[in-house]
C-alpha cells in the first residue's frame, strides 16, 4: 500500500511539472492541443492525489506501524472516527491532506472556467500548478508521508514494527477537530485560484470584467471556508482547552485571521473595481496578500519559529516555505510592477461622502488590524534580532491594539453599505442614519443604566445594535416596495427581495452576522472566574450560581483512563443542572486532557473544568467560570455563513417576481370570481 | 459565644479579613493576567490549556506565597522579570525598544490614513467638478417645465 501511495505521489509531482511546462507551452505558441493536455495533467494529479491520500487512511485503519506516520499518530485503540482525522493530525499527512485539496480545487477551476475564459486558462494551470508542485516537492522529499520505521545497525538498515503506535495528539480527539481543519485548509488552499487568475490576468493583460467576476466568486467561497474554519477552531478551544475562552491572540490562530483579513477587505474593495473602474492595483495587491498570508500561516504552524499551542505538527520544512514565499513574492511583484501601465483607474473620487470612500475606509482598516496582528506575531522575533532580548506579545497587547480598530471597523460596517455611490446628501444621511444612531444610544443607555460601566462593552453594544438597525431598516425599506407591487406579506417580501439581490442581502446578512459576534464578544469583558478544591458533598458559589459535587468517580477504557466529577448546580434553591467534568488520561501518549463541561445559554454559560486531583487525592480541583453572551459569537458566526452562503447563490431577475406576483394575484381573483354566490 | 460588647470589633475583624482576601485575590489575579505561561502554550498563566504544565503551577503558587507575604503586584512582577526575563510578561513593558512594537500599529494607520488622503485628493483633481452652466439648466429646466405642462393638458 505504502508503495502504491508513494510512487502515486512521485507520478503526481512529475505530472504537476509538466503541467506547468505544457501550459506555458501552450501559452507561448497558442497549441490548444497541448493545454488540453495540460487540462487532462491537473485531473491526473487529483486523482493520483486521492490515491495517496487513501493509501495513507488506509494505513491508518490497518494499524500498519511499519509507516512512520501511522506509527507516530494513531494506536490501536484509537476509535475509527479519530483514525481519519489522524490523517491531518501531523505533519506530512496534513500537507499530503493539503495537496488533495488544491489538486480538486485546481481541477474545478479549470473545468468551469476552461471554455470561458480560454485566454487566461494557460496561466492559470501554469501559476496553479507551481503552488501544486511546490508542496508536491516538499510531500515528496521534506515531508514523505509513507516513510518506514527503520533503523541501522551494524552498517545494516532493518524495518522496526512497533506493537502499537504513540496515538493521536489527545487535544485533537474532540468532534470540532474532524471538522476544523479541513475547513481552514479548504480556505487556506482555496486563495490559490484567486491568486491564479490574478496573476493570469495581470500576464496576459486582460482587462478588469473578465477575471474580477471568477475570482470574486472563488474568493467567497474560500473566504466562507476560512471563516468556517476559524469559527470552529474557536468552538474547539473553548470546549476543549479549557481556559473558559476562545481565541488567545496565539500566533497559528493570528495567521489564519491575517488572510481573512485581507480576503475581506479584497471582497469589498473588488466592488469598487466591478462599479467604478477603480483601485485595481490594489486589488491585485490584496489577492497576491492574502494568498501570501496563508502560504505564511502555513509556515509559522510548522516551522516552530514561534511557541504556540498549535505546537503538534512541527518539522524542518521551514526553509522550503520560506523560500516559496521570497520567490513568490519577488515574482508577483514583478509582474505586479511591469503591468502598472495597464492598471489605472478609471473613474475619479465625485465626493468625500460616498460609498466609495467608505470602501477605502473599510480597506484601510481592515489591513491596519492585519498590520497589528502581523507586527505582533512578529515583534518577538524583531525584539530578538535587534536587542537579543527575548518578549512576549500575548492577549494583553492584541486586545489593547485590535480593540479600537476593531470598534471602527463596527461603525463602517453600519455606514458604509448605506452610503451612495459617487456622491451621498445629507437628507439621505439624515434618512438612513438618525434612527438606527437613535437606538444603538437607547440600548448602550440602558446597558449602562443596567450596570454596564466599561468603555469598549458599551460602545460595542452601541455601534452593534446600530449596525442591526441600519440593516433592519435597509431590508424594512425594500420589503416594502415589493409589497407595494404584490400582494406579499413581509415574510414574503423579504425573501423576493433578498433573492432578488442575492449578493446585497446576502452582504447585509454577513454583516448582521458580524455585530451579532461583537455583541457575544463583549460579554467575555464580564467572565467571572473561580477555582474551587471540591470533594464529594462539598459546595462553592460562583456568579450567583451554588456548584455541589456529589460524585467523584474513575473510568477506563481501551483508549484512556479518566476521572470525572458529578456537579449539581443551583440557582436560589433550584437545582438548573448537572454536569460532567472529566479529565482524561491517554493510554499511548501519557498526555493528560480535560473534557469541559458547559451549560449554554443566551445570556450565559456555565462552564466547569476539572483540572486535577489535590497532591492528598482527597479533592478534584475545578475551575469554574461564568460566561456572558458567549453563544452570540456561535450564532454571529452562523448568521455570517449564512450570509455567504446566501450571497454565494445567483440572484433571480426581478422581473420575474413581479411577473409572478401578478399571475398569482391574477389566479387568486379568478378563483374567487368562480366560486358560485 | 460572643459577647455583646466584642461584637462590633469581631465583626469588623472577619470583615477587615474578607476585605483582606478579597484584596489579595485581586493582587493575584492582576500579576497572573500579566504573566505568560513558558511551557509553549502562549497563555496567560492562568489560562494555560496543558493539564500536565511543568511552569505555571509553581509560578501561581510562588505568586500566592508572594502576595500573602504582603508583596505589592510591581514587586512580584518585578522579582519574576528578574528571575525569568521580559519573555514572562504578557505584553512588552512600554519602554525603550519596545515602544516600537506598541506604536507601530498606530503609526501605520496614521500612515495609512495620510496615503488614502493622498489617494482622495489625486482622485478628486483627476477631473475636477465643473460647475453647471446655469443658462443650460435653466433651458433643460424650462423644457421640462414645458413637457410636464403638456402632459397634464393631455
Amino acid at each position: 500500500m505504502e508503495l502504491v501511495g508513494s510512487f502515486a505521489l512521485l507520478l503526481a509531482f512529475c505530472l504537476c511539472a509538466y503541467a506547468v511546462v505544457a501550459a506555458l507551452l501552450a501559452a507561448r505558441a497558442h497549441r490548444p492541443l497541448l493545454l488540453e493536455s495540460a487540462e487532462r495533467a491537473t485531473v491526473a494529479v487529483n486523482g493520483l492525489l486521492l490515491v495517496a491520500t487513501g493509501c495513507l487512511v488506509a494505513l491508518l485503519f490497518a494499524n500498519d506501524f511499519r509507516i512512520a506516520y501511522v506509527a507516530q499518530h494513531s494506536n490501536r485503540a484509537l476509535p475509527g472516527f479519530y483514525k481519519f482525522a489522524a490523517l491531518w493530525g501531523g505533519q506530512e499527512g496534513s500537507l499530503l491532506w493539503w495537496s488533495c485539496l488544491l489538486s480538486i480545487y485546481i481541477m474545478l477551476a479549470v473545468r468551469l472556467n476552461r471554455r470561458t475564459h480560454r485566454l487566461l486558462m494557460p496561466f492559470v494551470i501554469a501559476v496553479a500548478m507551481s503552488v501544486q508542485l511546490f508542496f508536491l516537492l516538499v510531500n515528496n522529499f521534506a515531508a514523505h508521508p509513507f516513510q518506514l520505521l527503520a533503523f541501522t545497525e551494524g552498517g545494516r538498515t532493518s524495518v522496526f514494527t512497533p506493537a502499537d503506535g504513540g496515538g493521536l495528539n489527545p487535544l485533537l480527539q474532540h468532534p470540532a477537530m474532524v471538522i476544523h481543519p479541513p475547513m481552514l485548509y479548504l480556505g487556506y488552499v482555496g486563495f490559490t485560484i484567486p491568486f491564479a487568475f490574478a496573476m493570469a490576468a495581470l500576464l496576459t493583460r486582460s482587462k478588469g470584467e473578465q477575471w474580477i467576476h471568477v475570482t470574486r466568486r472563488w474568493t467567497m467561497i474560500t473566504w466562507g471556508f476560512l471563516t468556517i474554519g476559524i469559527l470552529l477552531g474557536a468552538r474547539w478551544a473553548y470546549a476543549v482547552l479549557g481556559w473558559g475562552g476562545y481565541w488567545g491572540w496565539d500566533p497559528v490562530e493570528n495567521a489564519s485571521l491575517m488572510p481573512w483579513l485581507t480576503g475581506t477587505a479584497f471582497l469589498h474593495s473588488v466592488m469598487m473595481q466591478e462599479k467604478r473602474g477603480m483601485l485595481k492595483v490594489w486589488n491585485m495587491a490584496l489577492v497576491f496578500a492574502t494568498f501570501f498570508l496563508c502560504i505564511f500561516g502555513t509556515f509559522l504552524t510548522r516551522s516552530g519559529v514561534l511557541s504556540s499551542v498549535h505546537a503538534f505538527a512541527q518539522s524542518p520544512i521551514g526553509p522550503y516555505f520560506a523560500t516559496f514565499i521570497v520567490i513568490g513574492l519577488v515574482a508577483s511583484t514583478a509582474v505586479l510592477l511591469s503591468r502598472l501601465d495597464f492598471l489605472k483607474s478609471e473613474n475619479q473620487l465625485d465626493s468625500l461622502l460616498s460609498r466609495e470612500s467608505s470602501f477605502l475606509f473599510n480597506n484601510l482598516i481592515l489591513l491596519a488590524s492585519c498590520f497589528a496582528v502581523l507586527w505582533g506575531t512578529l515583534f518577538p522575533l524583531i525584539s530578538e534580532a535587534v536587542r537579543g532580548v527575548q518578549i512576549t506579545v500575548a492577549a494583553p497587547y492584541f486586545n489593547k491594539v485590535n480593540v479600537p480598530i476593531a470598534l471602527f471597523l463596527l461603525f463602517l460596517t453600519g455606514v458604509g453599505p448605506l452610503l451612495a455611490w459617487r456622491r451621498t446628501s445629507v437628507e439621505s444621511l439624515h434618512r438612513n442614519f438618525t434612527r438606527p444612531l437613535l437606538v444603538g444610544a437607547a440600548v448602550a443607555a440602558v446597558s449602562f443604566v443596567l450596570g454596564v460601566r466599561k468603555i469598549y462593552p458599551i460602545m460595542t453594544v452601541f455601534l452593534g445594535i446600530f449596525v442591526v438597525a441600519t440593516i433592519a431598516m435597509e431590508f424594512h425599506r425594500g420589503a416594502r416596495v415589493l409589497r407595494q407591487k404584490s400582494n406579499w406579506g413581509w415574510l414574503a417580501a423579504t425573501v423576493a427581495l433578498t433573492k432578488r439581490n442575492t449578493r446585497r442581502y446576502g452582504g447585509y446578512i454577513i454583516h448582521f452576522g458580524i455585530a451579532v459576534l461583537f455583541i457575544g464578544i463583549s460579554g467575555s469583558a464580564f467572565s467571572v472566574e473561580q477555582q474551587a478544591e471540591m470533594q464529594i458533598g462539598s459546595e462553592t458559589t460562583v456568579g450567583g450560581y451554588r456548584f455541589i459535587c456529589r460524585d467523584l468517580k474513575m473510568s477506563e477504557t481501551e483508549n484512556h483512563v479518566s476521572a470525572a466529577a458529578e456537579v449539581e448546580v443551583y440557582r436560589g434553591g433550584r437545582l438548573l443542572t448537572k454536569l460532567y467534568p472529566e479529565r482524561r488520561l491517554y493510554k499511548a501518549s501519557q498526555q493528560p486532557t480535560t473534557l469541559v463541561a458547559i451549560r449554554p445559554r443566551l445570556q450565559e454559560d456555565i462552564y466547569v473544568v476539572f483540572t486535577g486531583m489535590t497532591d492528598d487525592g482527597q479533592r478534584a480541583v475545578m475551575q469554574i467560570f461564568i460566561n456572558p453572551l458567549v453563544n452570540w459569537v456561535w450564532i454571529g458566526g452562523f448568521i455570517v455563513v449564512l450570509g455567504t452562503l446566501i450571497a454565494l447563490v445567483p440572484s433571480a431577475p426581478p422581473e420575474s417576481f413581479v411577473l409572478q406576483a401578478r399571475a398569482r394575484r391574477a389566479a387568486a381573483e379568478k378563483e374567487r370570481d368562480a366560486v358560485p354566490v | 459565644m460572643l459577647s455583646r460588647s466584642s461584637l462590633p470589633a469581631a465583626l469588623l475583624a472577619v470583615l477587615l479579613a474578607a476585605g483582606l482576601a478579597a484584596q489579595t485575590a485581586d493582587t493575584y489575579k492582576r500579576v497572573a493576567d500579566k504573566i505568560v505561561c513558558q511551557c509553549g502554550c502562549n497563555y496567560p498563566l492562568d489560562t494555560c490549556p496543558h493539564t500536565d504544565c511543568p511552569w505555571a503551577p509553581k509560578i501561581r503558587t510562588s505568586i500566592r506565597e508572594q502576595v500573602a507575604a504582603g508583596k505589592s503586584e510591581q514587586e512580584i512582577l518585578a522579582g519574576l522579570v528578574a528571575q525569568y526575563g521580559q519573555v514572562i510578561l504578557a505584553a512588552p513593558p512600554p519602554r525603550g525598544f519596545n515602544l516600537v512594537g506598541w506604536i507601530m500599529p498606530f503609526a501605520a494607520l496614521i500612515l495609512g490614513i495620510w496615503i488614502v488622503r493622498q489617494i482622495v485628493v489625486a482622485w478628486r483633481a483627476r477631473r475636477p467638478m465643473q460647475p453647471p452652466d446655469s443658462a443650460l439648466v435653466a433651458r433643460y429646466r424650462e423644457t421640462i417645465e414645458k413637457e410636464l405642462k403638456r402632459l397634464d393638458e393631455v
